[in-house]
């Protein structure tokens, strides 16, 4: 990729804007109220304030929406060569087991992730099955309305509707979870994307277990981040038992990440301009340090929390 | 089948050319990660700039992972003037605008080949401080 270099023009301009409203928020002297978009600063020192004070729900939607989708970590297997393998899923026959709002809001997220893992194989039979559990799931927590099952039903019977089927399946999923913090619901939207998260976290330790692909597993190390976000959102809700049981579980497998080093390097972004898009090449790096015992060790309690959740 | 299809996505495209403030826009920038998938979205309006908030913003978390590529875009609503700008920054600093007040050229996109696993923070904004409501659209390619 023919990149150029720091001296680009643009990146300059952007750098001296940059600094330029920093020195501006600072001397414009108007009761430091000088808020701007560019200010850095300012930016850090408001996250800072959110992570300081008392989870506030605004903190919390910031947090939920940061957690990773699953369908990322499930492109990257597609991608590492891997087969695609159903017997790692969650059967759809579970569905009828779920008979509290708790299980059922993170099983929705379970059966989501195993949605967008089959969709992304672009396996249009299975893909019915699961689009049914989805929606029974939805329908329980009365979540239903977010999900349009027979334009899901039609675009999951052609293979190459799978795009647009991941698109319009992820997207119902993050109105969903809106609606249900809107609602003053946000534990079940906690324990949908817990779910989700765990599952797509499951099917990669299964697959880093059986190929023992070095991305996969630097990926899996790399969890730890998303980990100790679910832990403080499942953490909120300790005074209610069924989150507090679910919180514990969860507390084991970030025990298990403590061990889990995660390394950056700071380095200078490049950019270009190609048809009208900026492309920004960081060369900030980060690097995981994930022995074998504290692989085997997160895939172990990962397994058996996931099982345990969803049985 | 294909008609079926093709009528979906014409409700789609046809909603998209009128739309506003609302779950629209969604379907609007759809088409705007074209050859990426779908990530999330982030929508909010923005007030006016005023003495106390000079310089309105929304500003949104993210995990984003190493070896991805992401591509940021954003679409405006219709009904009002403001022109949105989004700007990508991890916590060394700004990574990226989708603006360039020097050149006062806004891009159409903005892709970020991400080397680094962690936090980041999107920040948008509407050109001039003027009030508006945008959806911001995040999308990756492996």
């Amino acid at each position: 990729m023919n990149i150029h270099k720091a001296s680009n023009t643009l990146k300059n301009a952007m750098r001296i804007s940059f600094l330029a409203v920093l020195f501006s928020a600072y001397s414009c002297g108007d009761g430091g109220n000088a808020d701007s978009a560019d200010n850095f600063d300012d930016l850090m020192e408001e996250e800072s304030a959110d992570a300081t004070s008392k989870v506030s729900q605004e903190v919390l939607t910031e947090i939920i929406q940061r957690i990773p989708s699953p369908v990322e970590i499930v492109a990257l297997i597609k991608a590492s060569g891997a087969d695609y393998s159903e017997g790692m899923l969650n059967p759809t026959t579970n569905a009828e087991k779920y008979t509290t709002n708790y299980k059922q809001a993170f099983n929705l997220g379970v059966y989501g992730a195993d949605l967008g893992y089959i969709n992304i194989y672009e396996k249009t039979i299975s893909s019915l099955s699961y689009l049914n559990a989805v929606k029974s799931m939805a329908d329980l927590i009365k979540v239903g309305q977010f999900f349009d099952f027979n334009t899901l039903k039609r675009l999951s019977s052609n293979k190459e509707n799978m795009d647009s089927l991941l698109y319009i399946t992820t997207s119902n999923f993050n109105r969903m979870d809106e609606y249900l913090r809107e609602q003053g619901r946000s534990d079940l939207s906690i324990l949908s994307v817990a779910g989700a998260w765990i599952e797509g976290l499951y099917i990669t330790c299964q697959v880093a277990k059986s190929t023992g692909n070095a991305e996969l597993i630097e990926r899996i190390g790399e969890q730890k981040l998303a980990m100790a976000d679910i832990a403080l959102l499942l953490d909120q809700y300790k005074n209610d038992e069924n989150m507090a049981n679910i919180a514990a579980d969860f507390n084991r497998i970030k025990i298990a990440f403590n061990a889990v080093v995660i390394e950056t390097t700071q380095g200078e972004p490049e950019m270009k301009e190609v048809e009208g898009r900026l492309i920004i090449v960081d060369n900030s790096t980060s690097n995981v340090s994930i022995s074998k015992e504290t692989l085997d060790n997160i895939i172990e309690v990962v397994t058996d929390v996931r099982n345990k959740c969803i049985n | 089948m294909k008609n079926l299809i093709a009528a979906f996505i014409g409700v789609i495209f046809i909603s998209s050319l009128s739309a506003q403030c609302n779950e629209q826009l969604v379907n609007k920038c759809y088409p705007t990660i074209d050859g990426y998938t779908y990530l999330k979205d982030f929508k909010f309006r923005l007030q006016e700039a005023t003495e106390e908030n000079p310089k309105p913003r929304a500003k949104f978390q993210l995990i984003l992972s190493k070896d991805t590529k992401y591509l940021l875009t954003a679409c405006d609503a219709e009904e009002y003037e403001g022109k949105v700008i989004y700007q990508l920054f991890d916590a060394s600093g700004l990574l990226a605008s989708s603006y360039n007040p020097q050149t006062k050229k806004h891009y159409e996109s903005v892709e970020f080949v991400c080397k680094k696993s962690g936090l980041y923070y999107l920040a948008y904004t509407f050109e001039d401080n003027k009030k508006g409501c945008a959806i911001g659209m995040v999308a990756f390619q492996r």
